[in-house]
């Protein structure tokens, strides 16, 4: 649709001679820029949060707490960088959400694939008990498998390691759905023309189904690794010494329960444990986008 | 035929077997819990029948855990959809600044759920939170955000809307994505107004993805846990306690093992029914294409 | 060959002497405080008697219910910590757990500790049925932090003492258009509970709950009803700064200097000056009337040592505890944090050297806790279901402070469902232990 109809202003603006008129009548009346302002004010509500967060892990001692509030600190103190650094191991906490994050999100990918054709393509007794079972897990509420989970992995020793963070969570009922939602679009006669010369289904499966839905597959994984990134409760009952824990559980740290903590180190601690996911999200945002935009969803 | 038989059950093994190692059998594990009395160190236990069950349904702060809970979904869904659709349509009639835009909102989506709390912990801080003040500079005087029952509620939503607000753009982008121009177009030309054009061309179009990021969301508002432990502990009295919350704190803080796994099962019971009955909507209203 | 035999028996042996006794101490404490507790366990591996014998690993597992929490998980598993540091209101949930070894058992073969070594106000809180069970390492009382300068300016002398008192300069002190108010403090339980026991009131039937266990709360006794009207007078009165749950708003606005009084913990006493752009005073609590005996109870957390397989990691829990409760542990502690020094020789050490002429801020909790009155009220109630009962009592106050309820109401709510948990609780460990 085509919006940017404005020829009463240029008429009017060649009668008149009034130029100043006329392009302000003529920029009122543009439709984008009034969609664009429109756009401006939720869309600086969405970053000012993380830009006062910037301002707030510079300020020090009490400035914090000034008012009326500034965003500008009065000047840019590293101070409390330096104390977040030395009062916690920041790259390794990072590094270990990194580490379960990713395994997560590739062991996410490559079962979800594996159940998700089984699901969308292949016929069998009780898949219709399974798919309500599989999506049934989504259901549950992940505070109550803690206990029972804890004490699985207490019985394989598991306590305190990577495969602790990772194991559970190598399956995703929400990943096999949104694959299947996309695996059932792929043409039937894709398939069957690619078994009649003779390939396997593994081999139809990854050479040609994998590739085609690549972009829900990428989608998909940037949405489990967020959510592996965002875990709180189970890595903190599995995790116990601090080289294990990761970036949500070390934030823990910054903040005491019973005492007036120093804002500026917190904040300065969330600016670098937050820094690593943004730019990672920021670098992959346009494969995730186009993932959605081509996986089932749209119909 | 055996081979073609066993073989979906191959591909799905690893998957079932995860599953229901970590969630399918401590599932069943806690219906069982259910219905026992535990001693939280000890785990010395004894059959309880459906006393936990009745202690439950009688209990006032159980209902007001429900209804919180409902308030929650409908505080944080229903805006959270109507703001990420109308701002999913007007990036969609502007290629130009589509790209930016998008990456502004999306921003949030990517920090973690603990960390975002963190950063509305400060902005509502009552001595030096800077939303009151922008409120004071346009004359309103703010209300205690997370410390007046009334409001407690709505500043935890106003949190998670932030949050997911991204998240949802981009799925009615895609959705947008698959309008067929041709089709606005021609609507155009019959002289539909914008609203038309929205209801009879765009909307049937959307009705999947409108389905999908509902059922997602209320899935969401229903587990929510991070950002109301770390703002407001439930409180201030109890208006922000969730189901999820409630269960956390006879589970974690209480350790009333029986009682709390009673809650999951009910829990889980209201998440089974919603979702049904967003799945026998769709049927009837869901077009796909 | 023999050379090489000789070498792998010598090896062998000095193996067996180097068989290191090797725990897990978990704690919760964050920030700075877990940084002196870092460098404490450090100089407890460094000293040359435990070399090659004990080792202690310092491990923080999060805030004290996430602590707890853990802790239960991890006996679950049969693992965890040989010692662990558990919040006050989680003594009576230890005493029942049957997994820890009670401090005292270990005094008859150590003639260096004994129970006379600690404060009678603060051991007093951690013995149940009569025994010792755990170290109570850190504690702490509320005490009044006030801003001197605000104070001068409105001309006023010193901080009064009773509820009217402070309610009177607290109005005094507070100015709407420049956002002032008077007082403030966290909205956590703790704090009614500390005037409950300030009137002399116990909060728990059978005596606190430590001669039977309680049935009966009295939030709705005289003391419970007043300690909630003073807190709500102010508020309404505007002279209250109502900033919410957890302890960080509180001591936030006093020291963003917009309440010119804050009722916090002690163990803060040495940070908030720090923090402070103004010159900080302390002072006891107030309470109704000054003519009734009552007193503080203590807060904040105790070391327990858990039971082990290998009664070597109980020997080494114990000779690590034995040291944080030494002299020059407790010495430092005390002066790098605030929290008591648990031991009466510490206290007159640093009083023969001056240090509380220094800090006259840190002396007003030592001196609050001697004026407590020996009395059951100020020993502190003993319930399983303490963390319930507290977010009972916080809702409540938080009812009244909307003006969704009135104080009588919401108490005798609170009240209701406390009681509920307590009589749930009772049946079920009576089933237990009937089995």
């Amino acid at each position: 649709m085509d919006d940017t109809v404005s020829l009463p202003g240029k008429r009017v603006g060649e009668m008149v001679g009034a130029i100043p008129t006329v392009s302000w009548s003529r920029i009122l009346s543009n439709k984008r820029l009034w969609v664009t302002l429109f756009l401006l004010i939720p869309a600086l509500a969405q970053i000012f949060p993380m830009v006062y967060m910037i301002s707030m892990s510079f300020k020090e001692g009490v400035e914090v707490f000034s008012y009326p509030p500034t965003v500008m600190p009065k000047s840019l103190q590293l101070g409390n960088y330096q104390a977040a650094l030395e009062a916690a191991p920041i790259g390794r906490f990072l590094f270990n959400s990194m580490v379960a994050a990713l395994s997560i999100t590739l062991l996410q990918i490559f079962t979800a694939i594996l159940a998700a054709y089984a699901l969308a393509r292949i016929e069998f007794r009780g898949k219709r008990i399974l798919f309500v079972l599989i999506l049934g897990t989504m259901m549950v509420p992940g505070e109550i498998t803690i206990i029972p989970n804890y004490l699985t992995l207490a019985r394989w020793g598991w306590i305190d390691t990577y495969q602790a963070l990772v194991v559970p969570f190598a399956a995703s009922g929400f990943g096999v759905f949104l694959l299947y939602q996309f695996f059932r679009t792929v043409p039937k006669e894709l398939e069957e023309a690619a078994i009649v010369d003779g390939a396997s289904r593994l081999r139809f499966l990854f050479q040609i189904m994998v590739p085609l839905a690549l972009p829900a597959i990428i989608a998909f994984g940037v949405y489990a690794f967020v959510s592996a990134w965002n875990q709180y409760l189970w890595p903190l009952v599995v995790t116990q010494s601090t080289d294990m824990q990761t970036a949500q559980i070390g934030l823990g740290m910054f903040r005491a329960e019973n005492e007036s903590n120093s804002w500026g180190v917190i904040m300065a601690a969330t600016s670098m444990l937050i820094a690593p996911s943004l730019l990672l999200f920021l670098v992959t945002q346009r494969q995730f986008v186009r993932g959605i935009t081509m996986s089932g969803l749209k119909g | 035929m055996r081979k073609a038989n066993l073989f979906p059950w191959l591909l799905l093994s690893p998957t079932l077997l995860v599953l229901g190692m970590f969630v399918i059998y401590p599932a069943i594990y806690s219906v069982c819990l259910s219905l026992q009395h535990v001693d939280p160190f000890t785990q010395r236990s004894f059959f309880a029948g459906f006393e936990n069950y009745t202690e439950l349904f009688t209990s006032s702060e159980y209902w007001e855990s429900v209804s919180t809970s409902f308030f929650f979904m409908l505080y944080t869904v229903i805006p959270s959809i109507v703001f990420s659709l109308l701002i999913a349509l007007a990036l969609d009639t502007n290629p130009f600044i589509r790209g930016f835009f998008r990456t502004l909102f999306m921003m949030p989506v990517a920090v973690s759920t603990a960390m975002a709390a963190m950063l509305w912990v400060f902005l509502y801080n009552p001595t030096a939170g800077y939303l009151n003040y922008l409120l004071a500079v346009i004359g309103i005087d703010g209300p205690n955000w997370l410390s007046d029952p009334h409001w407690a509620l709505v500043a935890v939503a106003i949190a998670t809307i932030w949050k997911e607000l991204g998240f949802n753009i981009i799925f009615f982008l895609a959705g947008l994505a698959g309008v067929p121009n041709e089709l606005r177009e021609a609507a155009t030309l019959d002289g539909a107004n914008a609203w038309q054009r929205f209801r009879h061309v765009v909307l049937p179009i959307l009705s999947p993805t409108l389905f999908f990021v509902g059922v997602v969301s209320v899935i969401h508002s229903f587990e929510s846990f991070g950002q109301i432990h770390i703002l407001t502990k439930g409180g201030p009295a109890g208006s922000t306690s969730v189901l999820v919350y409630s269960l956390y704190r006879d589970a974690f803080e209480n350790f009333r093992t029986g009682y709390a796994s009673a809650q999951a099962v009910v829990l889980f019971g209201i998440l089974l029914l919603f979702t049904v009955v967003q799945f026998r909507v769709a049927k009837k209203r869901v077009h796909y294409g | 060959m023999r050379e090489l035999f000789l070498i792998v028996l010598v090896l062998g042996a000095a193996s067996q002497a180097l068989a290191i006794t090797e725990i897990q101490f978990w704690h919760s404490m964050a920030g700075p405080k877990g940084k002196i507790l870092d460098g404490i366990v450090n100089e407890f591996n460094a000293v040359p008697e435990n070399q090659g014998v004990f080792h202690v690993h310092l491990q923080y597992v999060g805030s004290y219910p996430e602590g707890m929490n853990k802790l239960r998980t991890a006996l679950l598993g049969k693992k965890g910590p040989a010692v662990a540091q558990i919040y006050d209101i989680g003594t009576r949930t230890m005493v029942d757990s049957g997994a820890v070894v009670p401090l005292e058992d270990f005094f008859a073969d150590d003639p260096s500790l004994s129970k006379e070594t600690f404060l009678p106000q603060i051991r007093g809180y951690y013995e149940v049925d009569g025994k010792l069970y755990s170290l109570p390492f850190a504690t702490s009382n509320p005490i009044v932090y006030y801003n001197a300068e605000s104070f001068r300016k409105a001309g006023i002398a010193g901080v009064p003492k009773t509820f009217a008192e402070i309610e009177k300069v607290a109005l005094q002190l507070s100015d709407k258009k420049k956002q002032l108010t008077g007082i403030t403090w966290p909205l956590v339980g703790w704090f009614f509970e500390q005037f409950v026991a300030r009137q002399g009131q116990d909060l728990l039937d059978h005596h606190n709950g430590r001669q039977g266990r309680g049935v009966r709360v009295n939030y709705t006794s005289p003391a419970g009803i007043e300690a909630v009207s003073f807190w709500n007078r102010m508020v309404k009165a505007g002279s209250f700064a109502h900033v919410g749950r957890g302890w960080e708003p509180a001591a936030h606005n006093f020291l963003a200097g917009r309440s010119a009084m804050l009722i916090t913990s002690t163990s803060e006493v040495f940070d908030i000056a720090k923090q402070a752009p103004f010159e900080v005073k302390t002072a006891p609590i107030p309470t109704k009337d000054l003519a009734v005996a009552g007193g503080t109870v203590i807060g904040g957390n105790a070391l327990w040592i858990l039971k082990k397989e290998d009664k070597n990691e109980e020997k080494a829990a114990y000779a690590f505890v034995r040291y944080m409760a030494s002299l020059a542990v407790q010495e430092k502690w005390h002066t790098s944090t605030g929290y008591f020094p648990i031991r009466q020789d510490v206290v007159e050490k640093l009083e023969k050297e001056g240090f509380y002429a220094k800090n006259p801020s840190a002396w007003t909790a030592i001196e609050q806790l001697r004026a407590s009155a020996p009395i059951s009220a100020t020993q502190g109630a003993l319930m399983a279901v303490f963390p319930e009962a507290r977010e009972h009592i916080e809702s409540a106050v938080e009812k009244v402070l909307a003006g969704a309820m009135s104080v009588e109401g919401a108490l005798t709510e609170a009240k209701a469902r406390t009681e509920k948990a307590l009589a749930r609780d009772n049946a079920i460990k009576t089933r237990i232990v009937g089995e």
